[in-house]
């Protein structure tokens, strides 16, 4: 009977995880522990961060939670939620709810806004040469490129469907630079433009009707769904979304979208995009490149979109401020925050966050339109 | 792509890229201006037919009825709020709403005690809403 017990605890012990891990296991629970300390105590996008980072410590202590299913037993837990992001489903839902809490008056207001939104998506096309000449595959550079795009659902949406295999890096690398939004952006908008252009004050934008409001979505969603069908899902649900906001008949469908709908997506997004981070593809090299990819991706964006900023500061005749071109990139609101607070350094009575929110919201349509000309190129 | 090298490729992807996105937000750029002005054009229009229409009841009224006392041009204030005060929350309402919306009175919000007041609440949401 001794003999039994013996032999149920070493069988016990042996399927333990102590028995199956390896050191790179324990490694990423190591590295998941940094994440969460990052996301709780320096709040570095924690409704993001926390579940992926929880996600990696639960795949890393025990992997069976994203096994595949056999014909002897089910799959695990996460193999079942991460249908959601490997058909495409989740990102397209974040959208929608994005789409219920942004308002793009400021947009309409000044429609030049969607060039600076434009502008700011260079970052993804040179960080896709970049990658290609690190000798990542073209798909692999595409998903590392669109981390540019400052958009967390566009770099999942993308890399979900060119290359899965390196959605964990992605994943983490694009909510960690969105996080760090405010320590990236100001030293390049201060290297590039003078304390003049950051003083220029800009005029107060016109009141947009409420009509405009609403066919806003309906017209960008015809358009862009034409143009590019492989964009229809994330800007089809971006603009349904606003529309629900806009249209003020559905408060009930808006309210869900933005509230219950986003937290349960959220979660169900963050620990399966999480539990992608096994050690065998976050513990490489690969992975080093990834996150210096990444972070030259958002610097070049920024650039791109001061740079243009400048542009049209010059071809209105002082009338632009060159730091709205920064929040180009789709980082909503931190990224307008941002213009707004390195212009009130120079100029305290200088108010650019509503000035700044029309290229932060064209950020969104421009780096899902450059996330649907490389689906159809190279998906 | 299969046939195309490296170099080929990255220089395919770059302008096909950069100018479809312009091209794409160019395009509505030009759709936002048309329809927005086509909008204002329809609204002014009506105003301007409701403006019409207000003048000649006024003026039909005016034979009728003694002239109307003038209509004080600041809101009632209660005397703890401050001129300057009063001024920033007419100038924003009038930022967010225009012209249309006349403001009567500004007055202090009931102040709740033992709870975060609505401001602190507001920038708590605002900071831990989800995106």
């Amino acid at each position: 009977m001794f003999q039994e017990f013996l032999t149920a605890i070493t069988d016990i012990l042996k399927s333990s995880g102590f028995a199956t891990s390896d050191w790179q296991n324990y490694v990423m629970i190591g590295i998941s522990c940094v994440l969460l300390y990052l996301a709780i105590k320096k709040q570095f996008e924690p409704l993001l961060l926390l579940p992926i980072a929880f996600g990696m410590l639960l795949v890393n202590v025990f992997p069976g939670i994203m096994a595949e299913p056999t014909a002897q037993a089910n799959g695990g837990l996460f193999y079942y939620l991460y249908r959601g992001v490997k058909l495409g489903i989740y990102p397209p839902l974040i959208f929608l709810g994005v789409g219920a809490m942004t308002d793009f008056g400021p947009l309409i207001a000044r429609p030049s806004s969607l060039l600076l939104g434009a502008a700011a998506q260079l970052g993804i096309f040179i960080t896709f040469i970049g990658a290609l000449a690190l000798g990542f595959d073209p798909k692999a550079a595409a998903s590392i490129g669109i981390i540019g795009g400052a958009d967390g659902p566009t770099a999942i949406y993308v890399t979900s469907k060119l290359k899965p295999e390196l959605l964990g890096p992605i994943a983490v690398a694009a909510y960690s630079y969105m996080a760090l939004v405010p320590v990236i952006q100001p030293p390049i908008m201060r290297a590039m433009t003078t304390k003049k252009e950051r003083c220029i004050v800009m005029e107060q934008l016109r009141p947009v009707s409420k009509l405009e409001k609403i066919m806003f979505p309906i017209i960008i969603t015809v358009l862009i769904s034409l143009l590019l069908p492989d964009a229809t899902p994330l800007v089809g649900m971006l603009m349904l979304g606003n529309l629900m906001r806009e249209s003020g008949v559905v408060s009930r469908l808006s309210n869900t979208a933005q509230n219950e709908l986003m937290n349960i997506i959220t979660i169900f997004l963050g620990v399966t995009v999480g539990a992608t981070a096994t050690g065998k593809v976050f513990l490489s090299s690969q992975t080093i490149k990834i996150i210096v990819m990444g972070l030259i991706a958002f610097c070049i964006g920024t650039a791109g979109g001061v740079l243009f900023g400048k542009l049209m500061c010059k071809a209105t005749h002082g009338k632009v401020n060159p730091l709205i071109g920064s929040a180009g990139v789709s980082a909503v609101p931190m990224a307008a925050r941002v213009s707004q607070k390195v212009g009130q350094a120079d100029n305290p009575s200088n108010f650019l966050l509503m000035h700044a929110m029309g290229p932060n919201v064209a950020g969104v349509i421009g780096s899902a339109v450059a996330a649907g000309v490389l689906l159809s190129i190279l998906g | 792509m299969g046939e195309m090298s490296t170099g080929q490729i990255a220089i395919v992807i770059l302008t096909t890229g950069l100018v479809i996105v312009f091209a794409v937000l160019v395009l509505l750029i030009l759709i936002i201006k048309l329809y927005s002005t086509a909008v204002h054009t329809a609204q002014k229009k009506r105003r301007g037919t409701d403006d019409i229409e207000t003048t000649v009841a006024s003026v039909s009224q005016r034979h009728s009825l003694p002239s109307p006392e003038p209509v004080s041009a600041a809101p009632a204030a209660a005397n703890d709020i401050s001129p300057e005060i009063v001024t920033a929350i007419c100038a924003a309402v009038y930022a967010l709403y225009g012209e249309e919306t006349p403001i009567l009175s500004v007055r202090r919000a009931a102040t709740r005690t033992g709870s975060r007041s609505a401001w602190r609440q507001a920038g708590a949401y605002s900071n831990t809403r989800p995106f």
